[in-house]
């Protein structure tokens, strides 16, 4: 069986990652990028699918990565839409007030904020569309705690990199137990 | 059938149902959502240690066992049926869900061929006659009734039926709100039917949420949320292959790696790849899945 095989010019879901890294790409350049489709009845709601990354590596060197994932597409997809429901029922919600200004302002009507779970997200006009995964979870993570007053999470850890901290701590341990 | 999974799930976890499996016992869960199963860090407690909540734990709300589901299809399968064509559940679970699904029927949708594959015309038993405006009205009729008889507060309104092949846009015609809705009223051929429920949601003031890849988000329905100031999110669910890749282009771009090829195969057999199998329609899919595209 001969595959309908397209070659694509540009790649949305990766050009934001693409574009932050200008010591690997050049302006305007982009990994090749295909995508096949094929409808086999027999796999049902159990969706195959094969992904092969080749990358170059130190010294023109290159990396393959081949994967296979098979799922049941409807039970991965599902708990998206409670996702995808909550959230923006959660996000109806919240509302934000600028230092210096009165008024108390809701999320913008195009709801970027649940870019997580969408694979093509639409982000308001002029805005950038972020596809990093982490990075989306980093916002909705980062936005609710700002909702309890808690600052965002920078990750930097500091409480267990200073000798001084972990004497602290490990007094504290002795204390309680 | 994403819809009838997402109905049967939350009420297999309302009911706290257990079923047998060759592995052994299940029990209802809801794994994969973010909200219900996975913790944020905190921060540390005095000793160091690092203290983990659940994200829905963190602020109130929805848990999806609350929700009150309503649906259309094209379709007139009631969901205890749907849920056994589908071929997604454990036959034990689906034996224990059919009592509970078995009198939902979904409401009568809209159907217009031009916009899906052919070969969904074979199960578009359930569909709404009259013109657009109509048919819009009629949707728009179904979020009322529906939000009165239950006493919701909000009534969410998501995409997840089959993709449709991409809309044109064309000035005049649903570049703009006030062109969108006479486009409606004048029943013009390139009005999509997601289109008309995204518009009927944002006149009904509820969120409408596109879980497929096609372009129900003409700029009309845009500057019409605009307009309203109702919430609307696409495209497309972000569930496997496209999920692994924003990691992994992230992780090798971010170790300093340069991806120089990305190439993905995919079968399936469900109704979504059974209407993808038609050409207008799988470019929709390789559109969200890839980006803007040219064929070469």
């Amino acid at each position: 069986m001969i595959l309908n095989v397209f070659l694509y010019e540009q790649s949305n879901v990766v050009d934001d990652m693409v574009a932050s890294n200008r010591i690997l790409f050049e302006e305007d350049e982009k990994p090749d990028h295909v995508v096949v489709i094929k409808y086999v009845p027999h796999v049902a709601d159990s969706k195959r699918a094969m992904d092969e990354y080749t990358s170059e590596i130190f010294m023109g060197g290159t990396n393959t990565i081949v994967m296979h994932n098979t799922c049941e597409d409807s039970l991965l997809a599902t708990p998206l839409i409670y996702d995808l429901v909550i959230l923006a029922e959660l996000c109806s919600r919240i509302t934000v007030q600028k230092e210096g200004t009165e008024e108390w302002e809701s999320f913008h009507p195009v709801l970027s904020l649940l870019s997580y779970m969408l694979k093509a997200p639409l982000v308001p006009d002029g805005a950038p569309v972020v596809n990093a995964l982490f990075t989306q979870r980093c916002a909705v993570v980062n936005v609710l705690r700002a909702c309890l007053g808690l600052a965002p999470d920078n990750h930097m850890g500091l409480e267990h990199r200073f000798q001084s901290s972990l004497n602290d701590q490990a007094r504290k341990r002795t204390k309680y137990t | 059938m994403k819809g009838t999974t997402c109905v049967a799930g939350s009420i297999a976890n309302k009911l706290g149902l257990t079923w047998e499996t060759k592995d052994g016992t299940q029990k209802a869960n809801y794994w994969g959502s973010m909200l219900m199963s996975s913790t944020v860090k905190l921060g540390c407690d005095p000793c160091g240690n690092a203290v983990y909540t659940p994200m829905n734990n963190m602020l109130p709300m929805m848990d999806p066992s609350d929700i009150v589901y309503s649906g259309w299809d094209i379709n007139d399968m009631n969901l205890a049926d749907a849920m056994k064509r589908s071929k997604v559940l454990d036959y034990d679970l689906q034996q224990k869900l059919y009592p509970h699904m078995k009198d939902v029927k979904p409401l009568p949708s809209i159907y217009f061929p031009d916009f899906i594959a052919a070969n969904q015309r074979e199960r578009a038993n359930n569909v709404l006659k009259g013109s657009k405006k109509e048919q819009m009205e009629q949707i728009r009729k179904d979020i009322r009734d529906f939000k009165a008889v239950n006493s919701l507060d909000k009534v969410i309104v998501l995409w997840t039926a089959n993709t449709e092949r991409f809309s044109d846009v064309q000035s005049g015609l649903n570049d703009t709100a006030d062109a969108l809705l006479s486009s409606i009223d004048n029943g013009e051929d390139e009005v999509s039917p997601s289109t008309i429920f995204a518009v009927a949601s944002i006149l009904e003031k509820c969120c409408y949420i596109n879980g497929s890849p096609q372009n129900t988000f003409v700029p009309g329905v845009i500057d019409l949320a605009l307009r309203e100031k109702v919430f609307i999110a696409g495209d497309d669910f972000k569930s496997g292959q496209t999920k692994m890749k924003s990691v992994l282009t992230d992780f090798l771009v971010s170790a300093g790696i340069k991806p120089v090829s990305i190439v993905s195969y995919n079968h399936l057999g469900n109704n979504d790849g059974k209407n993808l199998d038609s050409a207008a329609q799988f470019r929709s899919k390789e559109i969200s899945k890839v980006g803007y595209v040219s064929l070469a």
